[in-house]
This record gives C-alpha cells, structure tokens and sequence, in this order.
C-alpha cells in the first residue's frame, strides 16, 4: 500500500470512540484512553508518538471519565505541546461526528488520531484518504497499518503483550518491592509500588501500579492492571486482572469474583487529614510532652504527596519537622505530632522507607508494630496506604502511646 | 438471594449424583455446609457434583468443595464434578483446583468415569 508522510502537521486531533461491549469491565473506572499498556495509558502513548512527529497542538474529544483525561494530560507541559484543548462530546461512533465537532479551519490541517488503537510509528496517513485519518473502527486500519487497536479485552492484553515482548530483559520500576525468592521469567514489567510476595514465578507478565500479589501464584503472559490484589496460590495464564474482574484470552471469557481470597480492587485510603486526626494528635502531644522535654532534637526534612501530576506520578511539599534522637521508633516522631494538628501530616500513615516516603509518611505507623525486615515493613505500608478505617488507626494509637512514652 | 441447596438422585449403588444451585458464597454455604456434609458422609458411596445451576462462586464455595472432597477421600471414596459454566471452569484453573477435582462436561461422563472406577 503506498502511505505518505502524515507530518508535519503542527495540530493533531485525538478522539475516543465506543468499544466492544466486551472491553466494558475494564471502564468501569476509567475512560478507553486511559487503558494502561505496559504502565502508561493509551493516551500517553500517543502523545509521545505526536510529539516525536513534531506536533505543537493536540485537541481532546473525550466521552468518559473526561476528568481523568484532563488530570493527566493536563495542559501537555510533559510532552512539550504550546496548546492542549479539550471537547466533552458523548459517546463518538464514527469519524463524521467528530467532523462535526472539530472547527473547520482545522479539517484539512490536522492529522486525526484515534485512541482506541495503538500509534505505530513512523505516523503515516491513508494515502488515498483526503484527511488525515486513522480509522478508528475500519477493518483497513488493521490490516493496512497493522495497528494493535484496542477495542475488546483481547486486544488490550495483545497491546500489552506486544509492547512488554519488546523488552530487553525484565523491568522493575522504583518503589516496587519483589521477594528475592520470586522468579522473573522472560520479560516481565513491574511498575512502581508494587509488592510481590515469596515464592512467586512471573513469565511475560505485565504488573501494573499498586498491585499486591499474595505467595505463591504463578503468572504466565498476565496482565495485572493497576489497584488489583491477587490472593494466593493462583494460576494465572493468559489473562487480564483488573480488580475482581478476570479476563480469560483463550475462552475469550470474563468473570467477576470480589473476593480478597482471590482478586479484590485495592482502593486507596483518603489522603485528607481529618479535625479528628488533629484532635486526637493533640491529645497524644499533651500526653507525650513530659517524656520529650529533655531528649535532644533533630531538624528533618521529608517530602508528603500532595497529589499526582498528569504523568502519574507523586507531586511532594517538602515539610520541615524535628524528631526525637531517640533509637525508639515510636517515640523519634512525636514532635511531628504538631504537624498534624497544623494539617500538614497524617497522624496515620506509613513508615519512610525508600521512594514510599513520599506515599503518606504519618506519626503512626502499623510497620512499627511488626516484622521489622524489608518486605514487612512494605506489606504494612501497603495496607496502610489502602487502609484508613476509624476504628483500627483508633486501636493503632491505643497501642502506639504507650511504646512512645517508654521508649521501646 | 439463592441458595445452594442439595438435590440427590440415585444413579447407581456406587455413586450419588448431588445438584447444587444458586450461590455458593459465604452465606448460602455457612446455611447449607453442615446439611451436605452430613449427606455426603451418609451416603457411603462416591459423588457426583453437578454445578449446573450453580451461577457463583466464591473462596467460601471453594472451600466446601474442598472439603467434601477431603471427606469423601477420608472414607475411600472419591468426587467428580460437573457441568460448571464456564466461569466456575475459569475459576477452577485460576485456583488450581483442577489438579485436584476430576472435572467433566456432562454429567454422563462423570458417572460413567465413576462407574469404571
């Protein structure tokens, strides 16, 4: 087939069509342009590709979950764009609506992309195609730009599969922890927090963020998406993890089984710091005050997560606090006590330990309370992250005071 | 919410064909466990497990079949499953559990493998 070159074309327009009733599971929370592949959503992709080619502006139809798209591209400072637009439309069906939707002066000028397929670089356009099109539900755009679309579950795991065969070797992402007793096999991708239980086997496995695997599963060409618990002594052979639900290739069958034995969404726990919180750690500072006054101090700076940036990743406020020099892990925090009441800790949070400490570091943490190694304390931190019911960080505290005043 | 109740047909002196339907989560087997188990081990014969009808299940169900499974073992006899939609096969291979229960598409197939021992 004869392609000419797309670019340059200095504007491009992205838009989302409806998928495969199939691939409906996996939207429940996100939009099709956020479908991670090997750690980054569609989207992201994407817009590499366009910025690679050269474009400056990039303009968004969006259907679901608009908000999601918006707050992770953002106004495209990542990938260097001078103008990100976006346009709420519903559902799109084919390119005519979005014809509709674009201004006309941008019809003839704009390479038009569609975010349920994969970008193939280099960009070529349809050479017998007016506009600059990448058909979203054509059959051609299969088989002419022999594109990985992602329109059904199968497709999602072919992408993920594609782009993870084209790893040098296995890749682990920062913050992740993976039992020194777990076998890699292949070409595996971990993205970061994650944590990997003993005596798992992962082959040609892609594991998103924030995923727990208990002991002992095997994975074989899965993909885990992000916020998913895995129980243990699975067998997971070519499918789609994405909370409770499972996606089989070979039956090309879904099932839906919400239970934390076997496969559980993990949500996070609310990063606000509550009046009670503060509260309480007033009441702990008036209790604590008369075992600190004579331990000598020490000024710290550490970094708490104030959100997450368009690409994903933690935005940190760097705080100055002073801790205890004490070697009682119980005790060393409890000036940062005031910082708690000041609404800038969480009383209850995690214990700094690598890239986890921007996570939510808090006075109080359930890994000071256990097993002290390394994948102990990241299991605890993990819970914690996820974890933020009323009645256990009361009980976490209970046990807490009186450690910190005896110092043990 | 349903529940999974018993339901037995003589087939043969050796074995007994059970049909399960319904659920079989926490609150129908925690309902129901101590009944089956009771009827599994009165019945001193092999069994056959239909989950024809049986539209869900969870670790908890998983759990009862385990343990019928172990409890015929216990007396020398043996449990065939079969007829599962194909989530529950779905599940079956996610836990492993098919490398423990022998599982059948059709309930003929299960009693005759009985039958031939």
């Amino acid at each position: 087939m004869n392609t000419t070159r797309l670019f340059p074309a200095e504007t491009a327009v992205l838009a989302e069509f409806r998928t495969d009733a199939s691939l409906y599971p996996f939207l429940r929370h996100r939009p099709a342009a956020m479908l991670p592949v090997l750690g980054k959503p569609v989207i992201h992709h994407w817009l590499n590709a366009l910025r690679n080619a050269g474009v400056k502006q990039v303009l968004l139809l969006v259907s679901d979950f608009p908000e999601q798209v918006r707050a992770y591209v953002g106004r495209g400072e990542r990938w260097g764009f001078d103008q990100v637009e976006y346009i709420s439309t519903r559902t799109l069906n084919d390119w005519q609506e979005v014809t509709r939707r674009v201004p006309a002066d941008m019809l003839d000028a704009a390479a038009f992309c569609s975010l349920n397929a994969m970008p193939v670089e280099p960009l070529n356009r349809m050479a017998e195609s007016a506009a600059f099109w990448l058909p979203a539900r054509s059959g051609q755009h299969r088989q002419r730009q022999q594109a990985l679309t992602i329109q059904s579950p199968m497709d999602l795991w072919a992408a993920n599969m594609a782009l993870a065969s084209q790893l040098a070797e296995s890749s682990v992402e920062p913050g992740s922890f993976i039992d020194p007793a777990v076998r890699l096999e292949g070409r595996n991708y971990v993205d970061s927090r994650v944590v990997v239980d003993r005596q798992n086997k992962l082959i040609n496995s892609v594991i998103g963020k924030d995923v727990r695997i208990n002991e002992s599963c095997e994975l074989d060409q899965a993909v885990i998406l992000p916020d998913t618990q895995l129980g243990s002594h699975l067998k997971v052979t070519r499918k789609i993890i994405d909370g409770a639900t499972v996606y089989d290739v070979d039956s090309n069958c879904t099932l839906t089984v919400d239970d934390p034995r076997l496969f559980t969404r993990l949500t996070r726990a609310k990063q606000k710091i509550t009046l009670g919180e503060r509260a309480l750690a007033l009441v702990l500072l008036v209790a604590t005050a008369p075992f600190v006054l004579l331990t000598p101090r020490e000024k710290q700076v550490i970094s708490v997560a104030k959100g997450e940036s368009f690409d994903g990743d933690l935005i940190n406020n760097d705080i100055e606090v002073t801790s205890l020099k004490t070697a009682s892990r119980f005790a060393k925090r409890i000036p940062w006590l005031r910082a708690v009441i000041r609404g800038e800790l969480p009383l209850f949070g995690i214990r700094e330990q690598g890239q986890l400490v921007s996570e939510r570091p808090g006075v109080i943490s359930l890994a000071d309370f256990g097993e002290q190694s390394e994948v102990g304390i990241t299991i605890a931190n993990q819970y914690q992250t996820h974890t933020n019911s009323f009645t256990s960080n009361l009980a976490l505290a209970g046990k807490w005071l009186p450690r910190a005043i005896t110092r043990k | 919410m349903n529940m999974a109740k018993p339901n037995t047909t003589p087939a043969a002196a050796s074995h007994q064909v059970v049909r399960l339907d319904g659920r079989l989560d926490a609150v129908s087997v925690a309902r129901n466990k101590q009944a089956l188990m009771n009827q599994v081990t009165d019945s001193g014969c092999s069994i056959v497990l239909n989950l024809k009808d049986v539209n869900f299940i969870d670790s908890t169900g998983l759990g009862l079949l385990v343990a019928l499974h172990k409890q015929l073992q216990t007396s020398g006899f043996t449990m065939a499953v079969c007829e599962m939609s194909e989530q529950a096969r779905l599940l079956f291979e996610l836990t492993r559990l098919n490398q423990i229960f022998d599982l059948y598409d059709a309930e003929a197939h299960a009693v005759s493998a009985l039958q031939q021992g």
